[in-house]
């Protein structure tokens, strides 16, 4: 089973934290400062939760260390709720991004989100699955086709540029930074108002009803999330 | 002028156009011919007047008049000082990069005419490439008038210094008659005395002291002794050459102590401006500028002197200072108007009837900063000299003001920024000790419904769902009081973008996915919505409180509708729900700060203060109704906020 490293120094949390994973069969390591956190790194957990005020160090700023030399995936659990630290956290590394308080079930459906991706990273180095299915939702990536219940849907180039990205990421929310980068390129990283409106045409064309969309998710300042219909 | 490529040239640039001020009459309507000028080729234009130390009271009146008119006519204003009319209008056109100058001449009169003549012939001879123009003016020159009365109004002392002198000249030269040293000398003499004359008491007192001494000289020294007959026409020669001396000498006298004042003058003027400059400039704070103007205003011009400054309820203050002359609500009116208008009122102004004193505004193009009052101890009007010297004072105090201004307005910003960033840290730190211990009552109620038995004990899964849901309710309701809070303190918290209306909404039915799960939820946008300046997280706020409310207030089975529209400049989005609507009671208080509907007080009380507060930082409005066939409907307007930016991106093609 999968090992976990909680960094947090809030006693109440850790400790719940504990019995709800070791309930669910993972198995945990706590630290209270970014210092032991950092040092019990070489064991190699699978996944870290990490707190950003600790006493030592902010956790913000160890995010980058850790990717310098692991993709481990690193979910943020805070109390600080502000979209501007969400995205700060997002673009420097960080995988997911929970504001205290949490429920337990978030919590756990999040960190299978990121388990299952960081695992088809470390299986498929290199080559990617041929066919991606998600719901009703379809992509055949050698034909550059797109299904929606069966149904054949006709994307242009950026649009389908636009899902692919979110397809990789599935269940993983993306800043608008990330996006723009990905899809239209550094030029474009300012232009928020272009991955908005291709989202929106691409809304129109994948969900029954683009108001109610049940696909293309908005976190709302933040960026877009593709629902991992196995999680929800 | 001629008319060929030289006039083409100066009709097509448009440059500098300086018009020539004089005290006649006539100056009026060369100014209006210059105003007329200077529009049609849209060119600034600057009146000029040179300034004589000698001019009559009346001329310089006069002058002060027409510059007043041009000035309102929209010229920059000029008074330069020199001897030579002509020489000092080019040299100051050159120096402003003048391209026209514009001149009036008068036709009354022969005197006048041969003066104006060599005005516009020397600007003619020494314009170079700039251009002359000469208009007509009209009505009578009143300027050369006054020299004439002047020239005869001898001084008394003038006379007996005359009088002396020539005696004195008699004497010598009867000395060296007695002495029999020849005529020669006795001329010279004479000639040293008038001379001496012309130099002292100007010229035409030294042309009537030659014409003496030729006349005392013939008389007492030419035979025949005692008679005005003359033998020799060489006489008429040393009349002739005394004459020339004289006026020559006089002349030249006249032209060193004209400059001499003149240079005094500016010299008295430079050394005030410095004098005030440096007391400004070591004054520091409103209170001790306005101490120091009123101090140095007041010996500069032997007057009563008041800066008043306007208060914040757009009314005048004076707490600093004494306010002798302001008695009565004129002054205080022309005061005020000075404010207004940006524009001196008062004594001396179009509008200065039964006013004492003299209002001019203070601060810059843009911004009146304070008016100074100011009346002369002895009620006079101001004298052309130093009305220009109140300007050039004006010009400093001015810029101190402003100085001091802004000095104040970056303190007053650097104090909002230190309270904004000592409120937001309070804030953050509230909500970060508010939520910990959330957290870790929610997360171990969570945890211990995840580890429990759920059919051994129910009622103790019961027990830890109630401290779950309460927890998260507690939080919600903290959420929701910080928040109200950093909207109603601060609007600047609005994070604007460019957001498809379609994609709140959405993001705002996602959020509330559980709570709605069960209903029948339908959504009306159109398609051609535009993109909305907005803020995504608040409005999204604002949409699910609106959505919660409806879920909280009407029964399970019944639906919610959303629906969009553009009016106009606004987007209108409309939650309706199936419900009871709102009753008559409920009606006015919907908005209120922890008002509840009475039917199921379950919530905070504070969910629609939050959006009316959302929506109102936004600059709309939010209206509550009920529909027709029941329920109720909140409506939304919302600014779309301009035109949205454009794409540069042409990606219309599908992939085949």
């Amino acid at each position: 089973m999968s090992s976990v490293l909680i960094i947090e120094d809030e006693k109440a949390i850790s400790s719940f934290l504990k019995v709800i994973l070791e309930n669910k069969g993972y198995r945990i390591t706590i630290t209270e400062t970014a210092r032991d956190g950092l040092s019990v790194l070489s064991t190699m957990p699978d996944i870290i939760i990490l707190d950003l005020g600790l006493p030592d160090r902010d956790g913000m700023e160890i995010i980058p260390e850790i990717r310098e030399w692991s993709q481990i995936p690193i979910i943020i659990v805070s109390a600080r709720g502000r979209e501007k630290d969400k995205v700060m956290a997002l673009d420097i590394g960080a995988d997911d991004y929970l504001t205290k308080p949490f429920g337990a079930e978030e919590l756990l459906a999040r960190m299978r989100v990121a388990l299952r991706h960081s695992n088809r990273f470390k299986n498929t180095v290199g080559e990617e699955s041929a066919h991606y299915v998600n719901g009703g939702l379809s992509i055949d990536y050698v034909a550059r086709r797109v299904f929606i219940d069966d149904r054949e849907i006709h994307l242009t180039p950026l649009e389908y540029r636009l899902l692919t990205v979110l397809s990789q990421h599935t269940g993983k929310v993306l800043t608008h930074q990330f996006l723009l980068k990905e899809v239209w390129g550094v030029k474009y990283i300012s232009q928020n108002h272009y991955v908005r409106v291709f989202m929106a045409n691409l809304r129109n064309k994948i969900e029954k009803d683009p108001a109610y969309p049940q696909y293309l998710l908005t976190e709302q300042g933040i960026g877009y999330r593709l629902i991992d219909f196995i999680e929800e | 002028m001629s008319n060929t490529p030289q006039t083409e040239q100066f009709w097509q640039s448009t440059g500098v156009l300086l018009v020539c001020v004089g005290s006649s009459p006539s100056s009026a309507r060369v100014v209006r011919a210059a105003k007329r000028m200077a529009d049609a080729f849209g060119c600034p234009w600057i009146a000029v007047h040179v300034e004589h130390p000698h001019e009559s009271k009346d001329n310089q009146r006069r002058s002060a008049d027409i510059l007043k008119h041009a000035e309102k006519l929209g010229a920059e204003v000029v008074t330069i000082a020199g001897d030579d009319i002509a020489e000092s209008i080019i040299e100051y056109a050159r120096l402003r990069g003048v391209n026209k100058i514009m001149v009036g001449k008068t036709g009354k009169g022969l005197i006048s005419q041969l003066i104006h003549a060599s005005l516009v012939d020397k600007l003619l001879r020494l314009s170079g490439d700039i251009d002359v123009l000469v208009v007509r003016g009209e009505g009578e020159s009143l300027s050369h008038k006054t020299p004439h009365a002047k020239l005869l109004r001898f001084r008394l002392n003038h006379i007996s210094g005359t009088v002396l002198i020539l005696t004195v000249c008699m004497s010598v030269s009867a000395l060296f008659k007695w002495y029999g040293l020849a005529d020669a000398n006795i001329v010279m003499v004479f000639l040293s005395g008038v001379v001496l004359i012309a130099g002292r008491y100007g010229r035409w007192i030294g042309v009537v002291a030659s014409l003496g001494s030729v006349v005392l000289f013939d008389i007492l020294f030419v035979e025949p002794y005692f008679t005005l007959s003359v033998h020799d026409t060489q006489y008429f020669i040393m009349f002739a050459v005394m004459l020339v001396i004289t006026l020559f000498v006089s002349d030249l006298t006249a032209r060193i102590r004209r400059q001499a004042d003149i240079a005094e003058c500016h010299e008295r003027r430079t050394e005030i401006l410095y004098s005030l400059s440096r007391h400004l400039a070591t004054s520091s704070g409103v209170n001790s500028l306005v101490s120091v103007v009123q101090t140095q205003l007041s010996v500069i011009f032997d007057a009563d002197v008041s800066v008043l400054l306007p208060d914040n309820n757009g009314g005048l203050s004076s707490s600093y200072i004494e306010t002798k002359f302001i008695q009565n609500n004129n002054e205080w009116e022309a005061a005020r108007w000075a404010i207004r208008h940006n524009h001196p009122a008062g004594y001396g102004t179009d509008t200065g009837h039964n006013i004492s004193g003299l209002f001019i505004p203070l601060g810059t193009a843009d911004k009146v900063l304070a008016v100074l009052g100011i009346r002369l101890k002895d009620n006079s009007e101001l004298s052309l000299e130093r009305k220009q010297m109140l300007e050039s004072c004006v010009t400093q105090i001015s810029v101190a003001l402003e100085r001091e201004h802004l000095a104040e307005e970056s303190q007053k910003a650097l104090l909002q920024i230190e309270a904004e960033r000592w409120r937001n840290a309070l804030l953050s730190s509230i909500s970060h000790d508010l939520r910990t211990p959330l957290a870790g009552i929610a997360g171990t109620a969570s945890a211990l419904i995840t580890i429990e038995n759920k059919h051994e004990k129910p009622e103790r899964l019961q027990l830890l769902e109630n401290i779950s849901i309460e927890a998260n309710r507690l939080s919600r309701l903290v959420e929701n009081l910080l928040s109200l809070v950093r909207i109603e303190s601060d609007r600047a918290v609005l994070k604007k973008e460019w957001l498809p209306l379609e994609e709140v909404v959405g993001s705002s039915l996602q959020a509330l996915r559980h709570q709605i799960a069960d209903r029948r939820i339908s959504t009306h946008l159109p398609e051609n919505l535009p993109l909305v300046f907005i803020d995504g997280v608040l409005i999204e706020q604002a949409i699910i409180n609106l959505l919660d409310n409806a879920a909280k207030y009407t029964p399970q089975e019944k639906g919610i509708t959303i629906n969009a529209n553009i009016e106009g400049e606004n987007v209108v989005l409309e939650v309706q729900d199936e419900g009871m609507g709102i009753t008559p009671e409920e009606m006015p208080h919907l908005f209120d700060k922890f008002f509840r509907g009475g039917r199921k007080p379950s919530g905070s009380g504070l969910g629609l203060t939050i959006t009316k507060a959302i929506v109102e930082a936004h600059n709309g409005c939010i209206v509550a109704e009920n529909i027709t066939n029941g329920g109720a409907c909140f409506r939304i307007t919302l600014p779309i906020g301009g035109q949205p930016p454009l794409l540069d991106v042409t990606d219309f093609e599908t992939i085949s």
